[in-house]
């Protein structure tokens, strides 16, 4: 007999088991239709999380901060299914969030380009449009193992290799498609409403440039579309400003490959470098005058 | 607070290239050999200084200190090298070759509060002067693998957290993000498009001056090890330059404006007098070029406003009979007919500003 005590404090009991979105639903049509997950005594859950004992729960809608990683995470895995039916043979590995947005590295024959990400992001919105229902399924080790070999993802196994022994093994699947993933996730694909693919990019498998190289594909993803519109104008914004750019136009400074990382100053540009040392310098000269009155002085 | 005063520093200068082992002894060797670049000369093998602290200590080192000499503030522009990955390098804001705004106060534990909140004080008006008025603290505390005593970090950590909360400002811990030798303050900027930058930081160091052998003679006639304060305010002026450049979007405020005023002929009678106009200005201390090219006035006009220059000096027969001058601001602003002595007044109130308009700067 579930008793669930909610963030304000209040509690409800149950009779049975039940779901983190049943509760959400108990609570109100409008909440479960906002669910994107729960947190159960503190730890993330899925809504389909079905809570057996007394806990403390709070429902995660796109207005709590922890809805935000969520959808970024449940983003790239909908980026890795619209990859993977678009470039058949593609072997996904890792699809981690990152400070705005995630990532996905992908192992694939085909070299990804900036058209391709117009063509993935299509058929991403599609599969949103499509609303999947995202379900949760834990698998036995050698289980997990046998599926992904099956489905020639060899990266996945090894991961799975990898994993503690105790480790509980959940694969994610949305229509047909599936990943290995700790999760949450988001209850559908139609929860995801707002992001875009920003660039490609090659990385090395676990990071190690004497492993495979695969191909890095970035994205963006936002609770809402004025959050993502947002965003992305600051983003322009900064791309506007970029200090290179400007440098250029004001012909402050250059960089070139024999000194990497070094600067050559134009006239224009160690102008403005002097000013800001002399005021620096002024500002923490020696008083001459407390310097008279330290009679011990200090030797130099 | 103490405005519009000099802090009590003194400036140093230390060498580039130094032997190995004093970055073993300073532990560099050990904990930040990747990233020092070394080379080797007549079978010694020598380092390019990846940070300035150890020169530092071995200036504090030259001749007998008393707890007099406290606090002791050695300030250098560092210049300094560090091997990074060149995947990570972009523009001048990550630079393997940089200059450091360093400085190193030697100070017994008591003057760790005095300190910080002297040091706070400069930033804020450093800060200021540049145009940035929304400052974030972070206090880092002890990590895990530390030297020094409990006793020692609970005090620092508390002068710290006493020198932000003395000034009411708001501040967030960081617990265990402090380095293995002492707690730390970080302060970060937000630009005018909202974005986050670290600039300034204030270090307690309980290691450096004992492993160096920095030592002062106490008043009751012992011998003390220092602690060390590691300071910088702006960081790195490669990178601070570079995040103001993005931050005016290369208008910069008159006083760091490479140039600060253009003056330009409408035709060709006008030369002289516009070089004698520029010649007037140059004497007053201003950065002043001329533009006496055969060019349509738009034209310049056009052209020096794209460049960002703060004023443009127009010079007409109009102008040049009257003995005054036709002054345009950035960003299409007609300041009219001026007298010389009139936009002389302008320039120095537009410097004496510094970036403390730059709302307007950037907006007008």
């Amino acid at each position: 007999m579930p008793v669930i005590t909610l963030p304000d404090g209040s509690e409800r009991n149950f009779d049975a088991s039940i779901s983190v979105h049943d509760v959400a639903a108990d609570i109100g049509a409008g909440l479960a239709k906002a669910a994107l997950a729960g947190v159960v005594d503190g730890r993330e859950v899925d809504t389909s999380y079905v809570i057996n004992g007394d806990v403390s729960l709070s429902i995660v809608t796109d207005r709590d901060e922890a809805a935000i990683e969520i959808i970024r995470h449940s983003t790239a895995h909908l980026l890795a299914q619209a990859v993977q039916q678009l470039f058949p043979g593609t072997q996904v590995t890792i699809g981690p969030t990152v400070e705005d947005g995630f990532y996905y590295d992908f192992a694939s024959g085909h070299n990804f380009t900036l058209e391709d990400l117009d063509k993935i992001e299509a058929r991403m919105v599609e599969l949103a449009a499509d609303d999947l229902s995202v379900e949760r399924i834990v698998a036995p080790r050698d289980k997990a193992i046998e599926i992904f070999r099956n489905m020639g993802e060899h990266y996945k196994v090894q991961i799975i290799e990898d994993l503690p022994e105790d480790e509980e093994i959940s694969i994610y699947r949305q229509g047909e498609w599936m990943d290995l993933c700790r999760g949450p996730h988001v209850p559908s694909t139609g929860k995801l409403q707002a992001f875009k693919l920003t660039k490609v990019a090659g990385a090395y498998w676990r990071g190690d440039a004497n492993n495979q190289q695969l191909q890095r594909i970035y994205g963006t993803a936002w609770p809402n579309k004025k959050q993502l519109k947002a965003y992305l104008n600051r983003i322009a914004e900064a791309e506007k400003r970029d200090h290179r750019k400007i440098a250029k136009k004001l012909n402050l400074f250059h960089t070139q490959e024999e000194a990497p990382g070094m600067v050559f100053w134009h006239p224009a540009g160690w102008t403005i470098y002097q000013t800001i040392e002399r005021y620096m310098r002024e500002k923490q000269q020696r008083l001459r005058l407390s310097r008279d009155q330290n009679a011990s002085g200090c030797g130099y | 607070m103490r405005s519009n005063s000099a802090y009590d520093y003194q400036e140093i200068k230390t060498p580039q290239v130094v032997d190995i082992s004093l970055w073993q002894r300073s532990g560099h060797a050990d904990k930040f050999a990747e990233g020092m670049f070394t080379l080797e000369t007549e079978e010694r093998q020598f380092a390019v200084k990846p940070m300035n602290c150890p020169c530092h200590v071995q200036v504090f080192n030259q001749g007998l200190k008393s707890y007099r000499d406290l606090p002791l503030r050695l300030a250098e522009f560092g210049s300094c090298h560090r091997n990074e990955p060149s995947g990570s390098l972009h523009g001048i804001m990550r630079v393997r070759g940089f200059t450091q705004d360093d400085a190193h106060i030697f100070c017994t534990e008591e003057q760790i509060q005095p300190e910080v909140s002297q040091f706070i004080d400069m930033l804020h008006e450093v800060y200021a002067d540049f145009g940035f008025s929304e400052v974030i603290y972070r206090l880092s505390t002890r990590p895990p693998q530390r030297v020094g005593t409990d006793e020692d970090w609970d005090r620092a950590e508390a002068a710290l957290a006493e020198a932000l909360n003395a000034q009411g400002l708001p501040w967030e811990e960081l617990p265990g993000e402090g380095a293995f030798y002492g707690p730390k303050i970080e302060f970060s900027l937000k630009d005018c498009i909202g974005r986050v930058w670290q600039l300034g930081t204030i270090q307690v160091d309980f290691s450096m001056p004992g492993r160096l052998d920095a030592q002062y003679v106490a008043e009751d006639g012992s011998r003390k090890i220092p602690v060390m304060l590691h300071r910088a305010v702006l960081g790195s002026f490669e990178r601070f330059i570079g995040i103001l450049i993005e931050h005016y979007e290369g208008a910069f405020p008159v006083w760091l404006a490479p140039r600060q005023a253009v003056v330009v002929n409408i035709t060709d009678k006008q030369s002289d007098y516009a070089r004698q106009v520029a010649a007037r200005l140059q004497e007053a201390g201003y950065r002043v070029e001329t533009d006496l090219r055969n060019e349509k006035i738009g034209f310049k006009i056009r052209e020096l406003e794209m460049a960002k220059v703060p004023y443009v000096v127009v010079v007409g027969d109009k102008e040049m009979a009257s003995g005054s001058v036709s002054v345009r601001a950035r960003h299409g602003q007609d300041l009219g007919a001026l007298s010389l002595d009139q936009f002389l007044e302008t320039l120095k109130a537009a410097e004496g500003r510094k970036g403390r308009d730059h709302a307007t700067v950037i907006t007008d």
